[in-house]
């Protein structure tokens, strides 16, 4: 009786006119198998062959262990209900459900075997980057935060402020810098140092202005606000432009995201006149000599780009470091004792750092030592330079808190892209 | 979980999939059951508690509803209740229960920041900082809350009306709710319109061939069209200042992401459901080719505007008492349709625009404004009034959208060479980006639906499926975490 109830009961009239017309697909059996199974042969395909691929080499991270261990986690986070409470352990769920996911597609045979290809395809004929690496003209890569930095919202909007979930003012956490500096009897100097698309809009886009320097629309606030706050700062993109149009020569790497050592150095040279200006140094000078060291790599947005063949469309690029040695002829080292500290990011480190892959001993403070004749103290991190380096200083003074007593300069480097995404949270010096 | 995921792809669905026909057919609901709570708990366990909660309390007013609470025996529909079904207090009470605790749960979930952010903005403006709410206060929004409690309450009101029966299986109703094809973003199921499949349905290749085509189309819409031409509405729209040039290819960009993108979902869900055994509704039938907005209204997220139409709009009258309630009805029933997609004063100002301009129409008798106009004329207008509509939706807040219109009409001064705004171009006219958005002007304007160009499969249509739907997981190899838009309504 019920199923006539069911019956009768009137099919309103999309689903009728849903099941009429999928009810009447006209496909033929052959087609509808090879449709059909060429899905699920896909979809299925990649797991078994991933798991294939973990068998055949040993040292992978297989899919079934992975498995049990997100089980294992998400068991693990589940006792933790007690003495931690819901929303902890929900976030502890959350988490472990979010490093399984990136791991299986990071690790993926598919995105190993198909990503390069495709990027190719995609770069040579459809002239585009990915989600990281945006192509420019004539060879150039940008990388995809400078551009949003550059183009983006204005960093100093009340709102983009309001509703960010990271401290994005820089100015409180400069401010607070600066007191703790000048508590230990040190002076500040800020250095943003503009990024590729400032300076060479004209390789990103053929109708940009090469005279002239794109800024995020706040940073001239910003600089304001510096300024009516008594902070020091070198804005160094008017020299450089200005070195850009008299020589012609670029001021950054086509396929990296730093300068190249011309401007580097440049900045060093005017940064060392701020330094002299401002500070009456207390020790004698020493001896800094440099050496021109041919240096061939391949930029960081190249990596990026995880591109089957990429050194074919982005050859090497071969640049001349200055590297700097001492009167004895031995390689520069940070000196802890130092009057002046550079506190800075991967623009600091660049041709100093091997692992960014540009050589070494000819970095921001080497040249810094150089143009001042004196040994420069030297705290860098490679990544997130409105907080990482400020953070390593804390660590470094709570190891040795004498390491500021001789200190008179702190020059205080980060890439300006920094300004729009970095996180800008207060830290104390102990 | 994400429909164009690797984990989902390549994981959840091959063991859904086998799972689900595997299992008995007596158990193949709470098989489908845990399989969607999986899948929404994914994102984040806790909101499973929530969908558990809604899910509860309708069961319970359904049957209350149906007066078999704590009885046994099969159910049968009450007699209609606008042909002389009469409703005992009790029911009226169950279906206002449901009522309410869904549009509370709604309330609560989504629109407590907004409230409390009105009222920080107010009394501020009255000066009394001090009485302000602590922002640390903050609701995070569940996923797919919008399309689950209307859902949910879909079913109470159609037992209550007695357009279908109550279900006494807790299993199938859970089911209903949860069913992971549509359950984040739609389309909307009334209960009415799926009760009978949630008894009897068929499991054939031809439909399962078909849901595979969905699948493939549905894929490809999202991963080749919606994705890129999305990448230019972000650029533009995210931008500092914008030239005027730009500021229209970004909206209409955004139009082609929004359609592509929602309508993707659609029929993925569809096309997942027919390899379930389910069939749902058409959510889309082509909205650009409109020529009023009344005709765009009937083929954009049909789900939603029939939703609205049938419990809302009736209820508060419709067009029965006069043409001036027939407008103010039609007025509120988009602004709150406007709120149902966000919490947010801009997407106030879009329902707004909407009941404006159907109304409008609905004064020249449902007569398109630009109905002298030959057809292509009117589309192209009434596709110019929409893109305008759009601007609103997609802009962070009120004050954005403004500033976007403003430079949309050349009104902020974005001219040069020298500022930021001319980067954008570098990006938003590489040829990939040129030829999507394209592409998504051709599919949009001129080519069928998914429905229609599905409904015969010869096999070079069964194999272009397959070439995009190869070519659409070759490209999301490259593409991080890109959720559908509608995740966050």
């Amino acid at each position: 009786m019920n199923t006539r109830t069911v019956v009768e009961t009137p099919i309103p009239e999309r689903e009728a006119q849903a099941l009429r017309e999928v009810g009447t697909t006209r496909i033929g059996p052959w087609t509808a198998i090879l449709l059909s199974f060429a899905v699920l042969g896909t979809i299925s395909a990649v797991p078994l062959f991933q798991a294939l691929a973990d068998l055949r080499n040993p040292a992978a991270d297989r899919l079934a262990p992975r498995l049990v261990r997100l089980a294992s986690d998400a068991a693990g986070t589940v006792t933790l209900l007690r003495t931690s409470g819901f929303l902890a352990v929900n976030r502890g769920l959350q988490d472990a459900v979010d490093s399984f996911e990136t791991r299986v597609e990071e690790e993926s045979i598919l995105r190993d075997r198909i990503l390069p290809p495709a990027q190719r395809v995609l770069t040579d004929f459809l002239g585009v980057g990915n989600e990281q690496a945006y192509l420019g003209r004539e060879g150039w890569l940008f990388y995809r935060e400078d551009f949003e930095h550059v183009a983006g919202r204005a960093f100093l909007d009340v709102e983009a402020l309001e509703d960010s979930e990271r401290s994005a003012d820089p100015l409180p956490a400069i401010r607070e810098l600066q007191a703790e500096l000048a508590r230990r009897g040190a002076a500040l100097v800020i250095l943003p140092t503009p990024v590729k698309p400032t300076l060479h809009p004209e390789r990103f886009a053929a109708r940009a202005n090469p005279r002239a320097a794109l800024h995020n629309r706040s940073y001239p606030e910003f600089l304001d606000r510096l300024r009516s706050s008594g902070v020091e700062f070198l804005d160094p993109s008017a020299p450089l432009l200005e070195a850009k149009l008299r020589s012609g020569e670029p001021l950054f790497l086509r396929s990296d995201t730093h300068w190249t050592p011309e401007a580097m150095d440049l900045v060093a040279r005017a940064l060392a006149d701020r330094a002299n200006h401002l500070v009456a140094w207390n020790r004698p000078r020493r001896e800094f000599r440099r050496r021109e060291t041919p240096v061939v790599g391949s930029g960081d947005i190249t990596a990026m780009l995880k591109m089957s063949h990429i050194e074919r469309r982005f050859p090497s690029e071969r640049v001349v470091t200055s590297r700097v040695v001492g009167s004895d002829g031995r390689s520069w080292r940070s000196s802890p004792d130092a009057e002046l500290l550079v506190l800075g990011d991967s623009f600091t480190n660049v041709y100093s750092d091997p692992g960014l892959g540009w050589g070494a001993g000819a970095g921001l403070a080497e040249q810094l030592s150089f143009h001042l004749q004196r040994p420069v103290d030297r705290v860098a991190v490679n990544a997130g330079g409105a907080l990482s380096s400020r953070q390593a200083l804390a660590r470094a003074l709570e190891g040795d808190p004498a390491r500021l007593g001789a200190t008179r300069i702190v020059v205080y480097q980060f890439a300006a892209r920094e300004l729009s995404t970095g996180d800008w949270q207060v830290v104390p010096l102990p | 979980m994400v429909f164009s995921s690797h984990v989902f792809v390549y994981g959840f669905l091959p063991i859904a999939l086998l799972g689900y026909y595997l299992l008995p057919r007596a158990l193949k609901h709470l098989g489908l059951t845990a399989l969607s709570y999986a899948f929404y708990g994914w994102a984040n366990p806790a909101f499973m508690v929530l969908m558990l909660t809604s899910t509860a309390i309708d069961y319970a007013c359904g049957l209350t509803i149906a007066g078999a609470w704590g009885r046994r025996g099969k159910l049968a529909p009450l007699e209609p209740a606008s042909e002389g079904g009469s409703r005992t207090r009790k029911q009226r009470v169950a279906v206002t229960v449901s009522i309410v605790s869904n549009l509370t749960l709604l309330g609560v979930f989504k629109y407590f920041n907004f409230a409390v952010d009105n009222y920080n903005a107010v009394v501020t403006w009255l000066d009394m900082p001090d009485q302000a709410l602590s922002s640390a206060l903050h609701v995070v929004l569940p996923l797919g809350i919008s399309f689950y409690t209307f859902q949910s309450m879909s079913y109470s009101i159609d037992v209550y009306r007695g357009h279908a029966p109550a279900l006494r299986n807790p299993i199938d109703f859970a089911c209903y709710v949860s069913m992971f094809p549509q359950l984040v973003a739609g389309p909307i199921i009334r209960f009415s319109e799926i009760h009978d499949q949630l008894r009897q349905r068929t499991h054939t290749l031809e439909k399962f061939s078909r849901g595979a085509a969905f699948v493939c189309l549905g894929l490809a819409k999202k991963i080749i069209l919606a994705n890129p031409c999305g990448k230019i509405a972000d650029t533009t729209f995210d931008a500092g200042s914008v030239l005027a040039l730009d500021a229209w290819y970004g909206v209409t960009a955004y139009a082609f992401q929004i359609y592509f993108d929602f309508s993707a979902y659609s029929d993925l869900a569809i096309g997942l459901g027919l390899m379930l055994g389910f069939v749902f509704p058409k959510n889309f039938d082509s909205p650009y080719k409109s020529a009023s907005i009344t005709e765009f209204w009937r083929r954009w997220h049909i789900s939603l505007s029939t939703w609205l139409r049938d419990y809302l709009y009736k209820p508060l009258g419709g067009n029965r008492r006069g043409p001036r309630r027939t407008y103010l009805n039609l007025a509120l029933v988009m602004l709150l349709g406007g709120l149902w997609h966000g919490a947010a004063w801009n997407f106030v100002a879009w329902g707004a625009l909407h009941g404006l301009l159907l109304a409008l129409e609905r004064s020249r008798g449902k007569r398109s404004l630009f109905d002298r106009l030959p057809r292509g004329w009117a589309i192209a207008a009434t596709f110019l009034l929409v893109l305008v509509s759009w601007v609103f939706f997609r802009a962070e807040n009120l004050q954005a959208s403004l500033t976007y219109l403003a430079a949309m009409f050349g009104a902020t001064g974005a001219t040069g060479a020298g500022t930021s705004a001319v980067l954008l171009g570098g990006l938003i006219y590489r040829p990939y980006y040129l030829l999507s958005f394209a592409i998504a002007a051709v599919v949009a304007f001129g080519a069928p639906q998914t429905w229609d160009w599905t409904r015969r499969l010869q096999p070079w249509k069964a194999i272009a499926c397959l070439a995009l739907f190869w070519l659409s997981l070759a490209l999301l190899t490259g593409q991080s975490y890109n959720p559908f838009i509608y995740f966050i309504f």
